[in-house]
């Protein structure tokens, strides 16, 4: 447990709720799982459909994603008398693998291009006012100036797969006096 | 070596001049980004004389002070203490409630549905803003407890009166009165009017006997009461009393749960009850009668927690606020004071007593101009300045300055600002009344909201907050006046003015010309 899992654990629950149970059943921007770290099986990305997972960094440096730079923590603020705040750093990722459901291609589009749309505004939405781990809280949650995001096309008729990607960063203040 | 993360700064507000604090627990220590607060030697060196040589002969210490400034992320508590110390006077009150209760009828019911809990063990404060008068029993788990209403309208001292000094009253409308609060509740001042300025009064009576005492209020009247006189060992003792026409008991116990509210009969009277939440708005102003008066600082300072400093009788000459979009709120401040002492730092426990509170948030912060116009900051300023020369503070048998006496006052805002018209900048740079030809006046505006917030909550309801406001009037009573500068255009950015507002006394001298309101977990400064 840390800061880092606390921090995770209320956008899992924000994604939750407004990628799947704020979403009417039968939509088809409806996710299928949203969880922390990646899926590894299970669900199966085809199963889940849409899936969106959430990381610590960035997990996909060097990736198929043009967003290869550093996305460690790093220290934002240092106070005398006895406080360190430090930049957390975290990526959202998703994947639209819409197989067997016979979207056209605008129709594939619209969908990915909504569920990554829903994805940045949830992040900005999430309270993290409550959030913290001993005498480390968040400071300032998610904000747009500092989000970066990317969507990623491949598939075909009848697979249209978009990989979406999303990073986000907030502020913790730990208290070390 | 050691590091300056290391390092402790803390303030202790003083009562009188000279005497610095030493109790460890009256002190607020800080989180700061820098500092180059020290103690300041004036040295001489010897004249040079004919005879004396090619050199220097001797170097004699003449003078001493302290001082300097501080950068840090200003946190709502002790913000607090800059605010009063560029303003000068505060008055707190007890703010924030959730009700657990709504108003109901004092009808001797027993109200078991429509409760509120609350979000962690709260007490629970009984209230009455229209002199209900009974026994109100709580039950849930914490209680059960029976508070009793006495029907009486006004606040109540902490402390225990001797005699009476001076009694100083608010603006407003309505009557007060002070009584001792001990049946049959003696009137020690008679009602007086309160009016459009705040009022002190001097001829009070005593108490029979060393007592409580209470303000007592009819029609609108509510505000600070600010009492002055002696405890029953003849020490001069203040206290500020936020009188409402309510009367307000809170509970000893904690609750987590209330189950119902047993109401006692008081025909056509009200009662409704609150979690307490132990916060409180404070409202920073000039003293009416005196705009030169400040509080006296003692400052420790032990930089990277090697050893310990004190300043004494310290003033604050400077505060600054800087913000701009996605970042915390910034501040500044500046500090003069007088002697200095090396002190041991044994017994300070500075990490007890340190400000963690959450930082103010630029996200968030709210600011209208005029108020309901949204304006698009993208970065600014709040400055406030006391001036302290010391050119008359060096006398004659003393190493320090006599005093630090504040000379003027000053308070300006600047805003950078994203605009989209030419609305605002006509009026400041041409004619406030919206013209098109170019007029002497001077743009004049002080209803604007200048709202400084945290994503944190002082409690469930209500966040930490810190507001700035001018007299609150538009147009020539209005004692904010605003000018902007030459637009700069650059290739490839937006069109971005920059303002500039500099209050000025109030010109009816019936409002505040400044007001910073700060709602924080400290209950006074």
């Amino acid at each position: 447990m840390g800061i880092h899992n606390e921090i995770m654990k209320v956008v899992a629950a924000s994604l939750q709720a407004t990628m799947i149970t704020n979403i009417p059943m039968g939509d088809v921007t409806r996710a299928g799982v949203v969880q922390l770290g990646p899926l590894q099986g299970d669900p199966d990305p085809d199963e889940a459909r849409i899936s969106v997972t959430i990381h610590e960094n960035d997990p996909d440096l060097g990736g198929e994603f043009k967003l290869t730079t550093e996305w460690s923590d790093d220290v934002a603020d240092i106070e005398c008398g006895g406080a360190v705040t430090f930049s957390r750093c975290f990526s959202a990722r998703c994947r639209c693998l819409l197989v067997n459901t016979g979207e056209s291609l605008a129709g594939a589009r619209e969908i990915a291009s909504t569920v990554r749309d829903r994805i940045e505004k949830t992040l900005l939405d999430t309270d993290f006012s409550d959030v913290s781990f001993g005498s480390e809280s968040v400071s300032r949650g998610v904000l747009s100036a500092f989000i970066k995001s990317e969507m990623l096309q491949s598939g075909g008729p009848e697979s249209y797969d978009f990989h979406i990607k999303v990073r986000f960063d907030v502020l913790t203040t730990l208290i070390t006096a | 070596m050691a590091a300056t993360e290391k390092s402790f700064l803390g303030l202790a507000k003083q009562l009188v001049k000279a005497t610095p604090i030493t109790a460890d627990a009256s002190f607020k220590y800080l989180l700061f980004n820098q500092a180059s607060l020290a103690a300041s030697t004036l040295a001489t060196p010897l004249d040079p004389e004919v005879g004396g040589g090619a050199m220097i002969r001797d170097m004699l210490k003449v003078g001493v002070m302290s001082g300097g400034a501080v950068d840090f992320v200003p946190r709502p508590d002790t913000l607090g203490m800059f605010l009063m110390g560029v303003t000068g006077k505060c008055t707190s009150k007890r703010t924030g409630f959730i009700q657990v209760m709504a108003s109901h009828s004092a009808d001797g019911s027993t109200v078991n549905s429509g409760l509120t809990n609350p979000p962690s063990a709260k007490k629970i404060v009984v209230t009455s803003v229209d002199g209900a008068a009974g026994a109100v029993t709580v039950n849930g788990a914490g209680g059960p407890e029976t508070l009793t209403l006495v029907g009486k309208p006004g606040g109540i001292t902490t402390l225990t009166f001797k005699t009476i000094t001076q009694v100083e009253m608010p603006r407003g409308s309505g009557t007060m009165k002070v009584q001792r609060f001990t049946t049959p509740f003696t009137d020690l001042l008679a009602a007086q009017t309160l009016t459009t300025i705040p009022q002190r009064f001097t001829t009070i009576s005593t108490p029979a006997a060393p007592d409580q005492l209470r303000v007592v209020t009819t029609g609108a009247a509510a505000g600070a009461v600010i009492i002055t006189g002696t405890n029953a060992g003849d020490a001069v003792i203040t206290e500020t009393i936020y009188a409402y026409a309510a009367e307000h008991l809170t509970s000893t116990a904690s609750f987590t749960t209330v189950t119902s509210v047993v109401l006692p009969t008081s025909a056509g009277k009200n009662i409704i009850v609150y979690y307490d939440n132990v916060t409180y708005t404070s409202n920073f102003e000039l003293d009416y009668f005196d705009q030169f008066a400040a509080p006296y600082y003692t400052a420790r300072l032990a930089p990277g927690a090697m050893w310990g400093e004190q300043f004494q009788d310290m003033r604050v000459n400077a505060l600054g606020l800087d913000f701009r979009g996605a970042s915390f709120v910034r501040a500044s401040v500046g500090l003069s004071g007088g002697l200095p002492a090396k002190v041991a730092t044994t017994t300070w426990a500075a990490p007890t007593y340190l400000d963690s509170g959450p930082q103010f948030l630029s996200p968030v912060c709210d600011f209208e101009l005029p108020t309901s116009t949204d304006i698009k900051v993208l970065g600014g300023s709040f400055t406030a300045g006391s001036a302290i020369p010391l050119d008359e503070q060096w006398i004659v048998g003393s190493y320090s300055p006599d005093d630090f006496d504040i000379v003027s006052r000053a308070f300006a805002v600047t805003f950078n600002i994203k605009i989209a018209d030419a609305t605002l900048y006509s009026k400041m740079m041409y004619d406030p009344a919206g013209g098109n030809a170019w007029a002497a006046a001077m743009f004049r505006e002080a209803a604007f909201k200048m709202d400084f917030l945290s994503d944190k909550m002082a409690d469930p309801l209500v966040p930490y907050k810190m507001s700035i406001s001018g007299n609150g009037q538009t147009g020539d009573n209005a004692n904010v006046i605003w000018s902007a500068q030459p637009i700069g255009l650059r290739a490839g950015r937006n069109v971005i003015m920059s303002v500039s507002g500099i209050f000025l006394a109030d010109p009816s001298t019936s409002a505040n010309p400044i007001s910073i309101s700060l709602i924080s977990k400290t209950a006074s400064y």
